[in-house]
């Protein structure tokens, strides 16, 4: 590999001045120390020719708030960033669809649309103004937040991509329309492949109809019967307008401001709850709950403060998916050792968090061992959102948990033949691809 | 017979495969029949280890192989490669589990798809992708083309029901993709493979998504002076927020064959166009619904607009669209059924210039389709004895796609590539932007020897098809 400084300098003269940042970047466990952004599509489709030229690789980010996410990179040169990739470049109001840059911020496309009406079903890290994630980093990330259950996968909203290869060829697929069979789907592909197959350079969204009316609510479970309130959680979930429904135990519970629950179960679950819709299948919803469980209205927030949770607490943080059936065994597992826990139950997701602080390596390395014993109980997959570095650099260790051996191969494959050098996140998805 | 045909024979068994002619015949071709191409053998396999030893013994003797469920498929998909081995998953038609708890249930890729929803519609349970060939499409097939059909606009088409695959590589290997939770890590194989058309690999087994079915249905036949105000109406719909299940448009010409046939509902056969409006969800919104349709087709110059009372009133509304296809039998021996999409808002103008089309060629042409999504199907009715009127109908047929993507919008909302629309690729794709797609293909089958020929244009396969020389009779289930 050239020396990281002459690439820059020619990466300079690409992007310009505006374009390249020292940058004091530790990213999963490698220094980036400058950062480049392009500003169109062009030059990023140059800048990725460059780092092939050079065989030189990047470490792909957008708002930066999945950094943590992923397995031990590779050597990087720099950190290749879509922050000047933004804006949206058309809005059809009529049609609810909005073409959009990567680096546009998901809180600024939202607020951009709502005036007319509509909303974006991208949530990774709340609603709130102040969230930095971009819609390509979302995307790439296939992240979302508290109200996945309303919202779906953030893959559903596509429409179209485009794509700047690892080889700088500047692609595009699917459309600006909501129906359409016409080649493959590789959107589909690209959401969720952690930046490792192409960068994305804009999308077509489809946008959904801003809910008439939003409520959230709060409630203790005091069942004996039920004490994580898992079966009651899964029975709101089924409601027509639940948009969040989770549970959370009391460390949780503290962590995004709610008091703790005590119950006579001495359990402590607390439900949160965000229905979205019609006004009156909203109420209709609201007076179900209450007959259920004891229900206040939730404060302000809370389900915003739900979404960044995982990443915004210290810590271990592992995600167990498994069918709803089978979560209330696997909050009492994971309870039993020692994790504090967030359930949604119509989902199937368990959030958990082990404190770390001064832990050993050797807890650490426990820990994980004990979050896929309790994955492989309950027939769940899981990943690790956060982990030590250390830990991540142990070669046996996978955050995305033990793939199937065909699925890795045909990753690899995949790898193989998108970015047969190895341009884009060395290393950091699932099966260290 | 030959040693591939006793190995094949040995994999599934004599009476599971074909090979004399008056068995081949009726494969030659899918629901796109005019392109006809007899395969070498069809096999029926039962199970994945028969779909793998079938793929391994064509691999070993270099042979083609291509994946069929009922043939129902209207753009070539399923056609045989000539010399190939078709193989035929309508034996592998059992519904392996219903979870009611976690709302899922996992199939062989020959379950019919409406036996699916029948099987758990006692539950409170659907399968919601409803193609109109429902009653005779396979799950198997579904996923291949991405099924969507009438209710995809509030439900969504086959990929976003599908959480997990067994799929049979074009190397033999046995894979799992995805996961029942619906969050496998890693890539997602299982939407690359969703909409592939059978050429990554055959799939065994589908784990898919279960829909409660809703609390109430509300279906509004409304009657508007002609397409394009009924298309305006449709963008009011969707522009005021509502999400109906269903926004369908016939027009006058579909109507007056409809009312002149057995499928006959009773319609006005002055009626320029009719919108059938399906509302669905909790009943208590659907009454606002059911306003705001009804404002927007009024303002929209509807003449009538009408609620239905009943399941007879419903499926009465629906009769003017379900029975259009087979209405069209009595207007010409032949039916050249388009299928596009462009944008919402195009639609009035793009409407325009397809009756435009088909006047300047002197066409029978008419219009039904799924107006909430955009997805056009014009219709041309025609006789492909007639040589002059053929070319006319591929000449008219070649400028509506253009136009469609002209509008910004593609060639293919339902039906797929297959054969069919290969060639017409480059019209919405460039070199640089079907690089990736290749990636894919090359990615899972880098020989080709699985559905080669389809999707992609290239002239490095087996089939080579020239679309002038193409009628089209199929009468469609779309």
């Amino acid at each position: 590999m050239s020396d990281i400084e002459s690439i820059v300098r020619e990466l300079e003269a690409l992007v310009g001045s505006e374009g390249v940042r020292a940058s004091a970047t530790s990213l999963l466990g490698v220094e980036a120390p400058f950062e480049i952004s392009p500003a169109d599509g062009k030059t990023l489709a140059r800048v990725l020719e460059l780092l092939l030229k050079n065989e030189a690789s990047a470490v792909v980010r957008g708002g930066g708030t999945h950094d943590e996410l992923g397995n031990q990179l590779g050597p990087v040169a720099v950190a290749l960033s879509t922050r000047q990739l933004e804006g949206i470049e058309e809005f059809v109001e009529q049609d609810g669809v909005v073409r959009v840059r990567a680096g546009t911020r998901v809180s600024e496309l939202r607020s951009s649309v709502e005036s007319s009406g509509w909303d974006v079903a991208l949530d990774t890290a709340g609603l709130s103004p102040s969230d930095t994630s971009t819609v390509g980093g979302t995307l790439a990330a296939g992240a979302f937040g508290a109200r996945r259950l309303g919202y779906g996968p953030p893959r559903d909203c596509v429409l179209g991509l485009d794509v700047a290869l690892a080889t700088g060829e500047r692609t595009h697929c699917g459309a600006r329309v909501v129906k359409n069979v016409t080649g493959y789907d590789l959107q589909k592909l690209y959401c969720g492949s952690m930046g490792s197959l192409g960068v994305i350079e804009a999308a077509w969204l489809r946008l959904r109809p801003l809910p008439e009316r939003v409520a959230s609510l709060v409630a203790h479970i005091d069942s004996p019967g039920d004490p994580v309130g898992a079966t009651l959680g899964l029975s709101i979930a089924r409601r027509s307008t639940a948009r969040s429904v989770a549970l959370l135990d009391s460390d949780s519970a503290s962590a995004i401001g709610l008091p703790s629950s005590e119950s006579s179960a001495g359990v402590g679950f607390s439900l949160v709850v965000e229905f979205a819709g019609p006004s009156v299948a909203v109420d209709e919803d609201v007076s179900w709950t209450r007959a259920h469980c004891e229900a206040d209205s939730a404060p302000d927030g809370v389900i915003d403060a739900l979404s960044a949770l995982p990443t915004s607490v210290p810590g271990i943080v592992a995600r167990l998916a498994m069918l709803p059936s089978a979560v209330s065994r696997c909050v009492g597992e994971l309870q039993a050792s020692g994790a504090a826990v967030v359930a949604h139950p119509g989902l199937g997701l368990v959030h958990t968090v082990w404190s770390s602080g001064e832990g050993a390596p050797s807890d650490e390395r426990s820990i994980v061992r004990e979050v896929g014993r309790i994955a492989s109980s309950v027939r769940a997959t899981f990943r690790f959102e956060r982990m030590p570095v250390r830990q991540r650099e142990a070669p046996d260790i996978d955050v995305f948990g033990n793939l199937e051996r065909g699925q890795l191969q045909l990753m690899r494959a995949l790898k193989q033949k998108y970015d047969p050098s190895g341009v884009l996140n060395p290393g950091r998805s699932a099966g260290h691809i | 017979m030959d040693l591939f045909l006793e190995r094949l024979i040995s994999v599934v068994g004599r009476e599971a495969c074909l090979v004399r002619d008056e068995e081949l015949f009726v494969y030659e071709c899918d629901g796109m029949t005019v392109e006809r191409t007899r395969p070498r053998a069809v096999v029926l396999p039962r199970d994945a280890e028969q779909v793998a030893g079938v793929v391994r013994a064509c691999r070993a003797e270099g042979v083609p192989f291509v994946p069929r469920g009922a043939g129902t498929g209207l753009s070539g998909g399923a056609h045989a490669v000539a010399g190939g081995v078709l193989i035929e998953c309508s034996r592998m038609k059992s519904i392996l589990e219903i979870n009611l708890a976690d709302r899922l249930a996992v199939v062989q890729p020959g379950v019919v798809n409406a036996d699916l929803s029948h099987a758990i519609r006692n539950h409170g349970l659907f399968y919601a992708p409803d193609p109109s060939s429902q009653q005779v499409c396979t799950i198997g097939g579904n996923v291949a083309e991405n099924s969507g059909g009438p209710h995809t606009l509030k439900y969504g088409t086959t990929t976003n029901h599908v959480v997990g695959l067994e799929v049979v590589l074009p190397d033999g290997e046995i894979v799992r993709l995805g996961s029942q939770t619906g969050f496998a890590e890693g890539f997602d194989l299982v939407g690359a493979m969703v909409g592939s058309e059978g050429t990554l690999g055959i799939v065994t087994e589908i784990t898919v998504r279960l829909t409660p079915i809703p609390e109430k249905i509300e279906t509004l036949l409304c009657v508007f002076p002609d397409v394009v105000s009924a298309c305006r109406a449709v963008g009011e719909v969707i522009g005021d927020g509502l999400v109906p299940a269903a926004l369908e448009i016939v027009d006058q010409r579909t109507i007056r064959a409809v009312e002149d046939s057995m499928y006959a509902a009773g319609l006005d056969r002055d009626a320029g166009a009719i919108l059938i409006a399906e509302l669905d969800g909790a009943a208590c919104v659907l009454p606002a619904q059911i306003d705001g349709v009804r404002d927007a087709a009024r303002r929209n110059g509807a003449t009538t607009v009408a609620v239905a009372q009943n399941d007879e009133e419903r499926t009465k509304f629906w009769r003017a669209r379900k029975g259009a296809f087979g209405a069209m039998g009595r207007l010409a021996p032949d039916l050249f059924v388009h299928d596009a999409v462009v944008p919402r808002a195009k639609l009035p103008e793009v409407l325009e210039k397809v009756c435009e089309i088909g006047d300047r060629y002197d066409l029978i042409l008419s219009n039904v389709f799924h107006a909430g999504d955009g997805n056009l199907h014009p219709n041309i009715s025609f006789d492909r004895r007639n040589p002059d009127e053929l070319e006319r109908v591929l000449k008219a047929g070649e400028e509506i796609l253009e136009l469609c993507v002209a509008a910004g919008g593609v060639i293919t909302g339902e039906h797929g590539v297959g054969i069919e629309k290969r060639d017409f690729m480059k019209l919405v794709f460039s070199e640089e932007d079907m690089l990736p797609m290749h990636h894919l293909r090359d990615a899972f089958d880098p020989d080709r020897f699985c559905n080669p020929g389809k999707v992609l244009p290239s002239t490095r396969f087996c089939v080579e098809s020239n679309p002038k020389a193409r009628g089209y009779d199929a009468v469609p289930f779309a």
